[in-house]
């Protein structure tokens, strides 16, 4: 597995980048996340999305559904993408700690 | 990554192992390949293929990756599957261990098989190139029998092979939705149809003995719920016995990559399946809105399974929508689905699998505006999803998605100026979701299913 060093630790990440140990989070490790996504900067908006996604995991251990976070955040899956220019599954989970979301999403 | 056939690369060297010897490995598990007793699915189709290629050139004409990356001969499907074919000339017949120069036999390094490798995953097997051959060779099969000999020496993409059968097996679907996390799912379904329909139904989950079991391709649940929810208001105002069910069960997502790249792995997760129909005690398993899936089922599965060990019937959400609506059993409006709207065929529901007019019928009833696109049907292009690919994204894998396959696609749907693409496999929607961003098309697409609960008529 290989490693990245992100906010001054070496964390494990896989082949996509994705940090493999969610306990290993933190403030600091998404803003370097966001960076390898070209997120140069988290607003309130992007918190606002990347703690649901965080609440959501950590409650039921998956992604949520994209319906369900556009509901719940209330953001338009449109703003979503321009909060997170590769998409919610593979940017903004991937800022937000979570694995790679798999299977046909 | 490291350069092994073109620009892009498919699979990571993680899998790939360019440092172990595969070579022997390979050869033996080819060998195992070309034996009929250890090769069900398609035998004599594959070792005509591998015997009898003319090099006429046909199959080039309608193969979407040579043609949009201006006739790459990398990408020429007779070249691509000749890869394969030196192998078998040098190695499986007899005049090619003798005499290999005289029939075209090559030997096979580290490197080839390194490119043999990327090059099986340049092709969706959408098989349009068979459809057209004259000699009814098929080179898509080929592909697909390449990945199968690669998946027994350990090479297949993680996404598909360890995050895909292998998780599915272990958790009942390949997106790991814990059942917790599905009943919550389908609450908020049923919620959102109350907000947006403004009436409530009941969505039942694991009811043993119904009549239809609906089992969606996991993946639409998180990223195209409105095709789920769609189902549920067909099924709902059909006032059939029906039911979804949750991991609890056994499997409760139709997919099977297996299809893709494994009958070793197809067939695991295909009894598993079985399995769970059958400890529901359904009478029919309804295929939600999934090309290879409607493959495996209706097809595949009768290679494998006697029919006595499957005590259930196997529909498309297509085939019983399209009968529902003839009978009169939903009530549907067109006005209510006024804006321009075009099909793309699915490669393994049309090509593969003969649905073409069903949809049709569907969406002529359901939409005001119905539109081809061209070419379709039997010559309907690939959109580029297909075989895995939709889920493949290692490095810059997605751009050749649409650079290919995608470049074709976009200008077709553009041609129609419809302002959705009507779709009914999963692989495609989450192709059309690249397509549409990176081509900025001013168009969205919809399940059929969405499109059919949008023209209900209660």
């Amino acid at each position: 597995m290989p490693k990245m060093v992100l906010a001054g630790i070496e964390i494990e990440v896989d082949e996509d980048g994705f940090i493999q140990d969610p306990d290993k989070w933190n403030e600091a490790v998404a803003k370097a996340l966001a960076e390898t996504e070209g997120v140069t900067e988290l607003t309130e908006d992007h918190w606002k999305v990347i703690n649901y996604l965080r609440e959501y995991y950590l409650k039921f251990g998956i992604a949520p559904m994209i319906r369900k976070l556009c509901k719940d955040t209330g953001f338009t899956l449109k703003q979503i993408y321009d909060l997170f220019p590769s998409g919610p599954a593979k940017g903004a989970c991937k800022i937000a700690g979570l694995p790679k979301p798999t299977g046909c999403v | 990554m490291r350069r092994v056939l073109d620009e892009y690369r498919a699979i990571s060297d993680e899998v790939l192992k360019p440092h172990e010897k595969r070579v022997p490995r390979f050869l033996e598990a080819m060998k195992k390949s070309l034996d009929s007793r250890a090769n069900w699915t398609f035998w004599l189709p594959y070792v005509l293929s591998l015997d009898t290629c003319m090099k006429c050139g046909t199959c080039a004409e309608v193969c979407p990756v040579y043609l949009s990356s201006g006739r790459r001969e990398i990408y020429h499907p007779a070249v691509r599957a000749d890869a394969l074919r030196k192998i078998y000339r040098r190695y499986f017949t007899l005049a090619g261990r003798l005499f290999p120069w005289l029939v075209g036999g090559e030997e096979l390094t580290e490197e080839k098989l390194d490119a043999l490798v990327e090059g099986s995953y340049r092709c969706t097997v959408c098989r349009r190139c068979a459809y057209v051959c004259p000699v009814a060779i098929d080179n898509g099969l080929l592909i697909r029998e390449a990945r199968k000999i690669l998946d027994a020496i350990d090479i297949a993409p993680d996404e598909l092979r360890e995050k895909g059968t292998r998780k599915q097996l272990e958790m009942g679907n390949a997106t790991g939705t814990p059942t917790p996390a599905f009943m919550d799912i389908v609450e908020f379904l049923a919620e959102e149809i109350q907000d947006t329909r403004g009436y409530k139904i009941e969505i039942p989950v694991d009811k043993r003995g119904a009549e239809y079991l609906v089992m969606h391709n996991a993946g639409d649940y998180l990223a195209f719920a409105e095709t789920v929810m769609g189902a549920a208001e067909i099924f709902h105002a059909a006032g059939v016995d029906w039911t979804l069910n949750s991991p609890a069960t056994g499997i409760n997502d139709v997919v099977n990559y297996g299809v893709f790249f494994s009958d070793v792995e197809f067939e695991k997760v295909l009894r598993a399946q079985v399995k769970t129909c059958i400890d529901l005690k359904i009478r029919t398993l309804v295929v939600g809105e999934c090309g290879h899936a409607f493959e495996a089922f209706k097809y595949l599965m009768m290679r494998l399974i006697p029919e006595e060990e499957r005590p259930f019937e196997v529909k498309s959400i297509l085939e019983l929508i399209d009968q529902w609506i003839r009978e009169g059993r939903i009530k549907v409006d067109p006005r209510k689905n006024p804006e321009p709207v075009t099909y793309h065929d699915a490669c393994k529901l049309g090509r593969l699998g003969g649905l073409y007019e069903e949809p049709r019928r569907i969406l002529k009833a359901c939409c005001m505006d119905f539109r081809e696109m061209q070419p379709n049907r039997e010559m309907s292009y690939c959109c580029g999803g297909g075989s895995g690919f939709a889920i493949m994204t290692k490095g810059d894998f997605l751009k050749f998605r649409m650079e290919t396959y995608g470049k074709i696609k976009a200008r077709q749907v553009e041609e129609t100026g419809a302002g959705i693409v009507a779709l009914a496999c999963s692989n495609c929607k989450g192709q059309f979701r690249e397509i549409i961003n990176y081509y900025k098309l001013p168009v969205r697409f919809a399940g059929i299913s969405e499109l059919v609960a949008n023209a209900l008529v209660l």
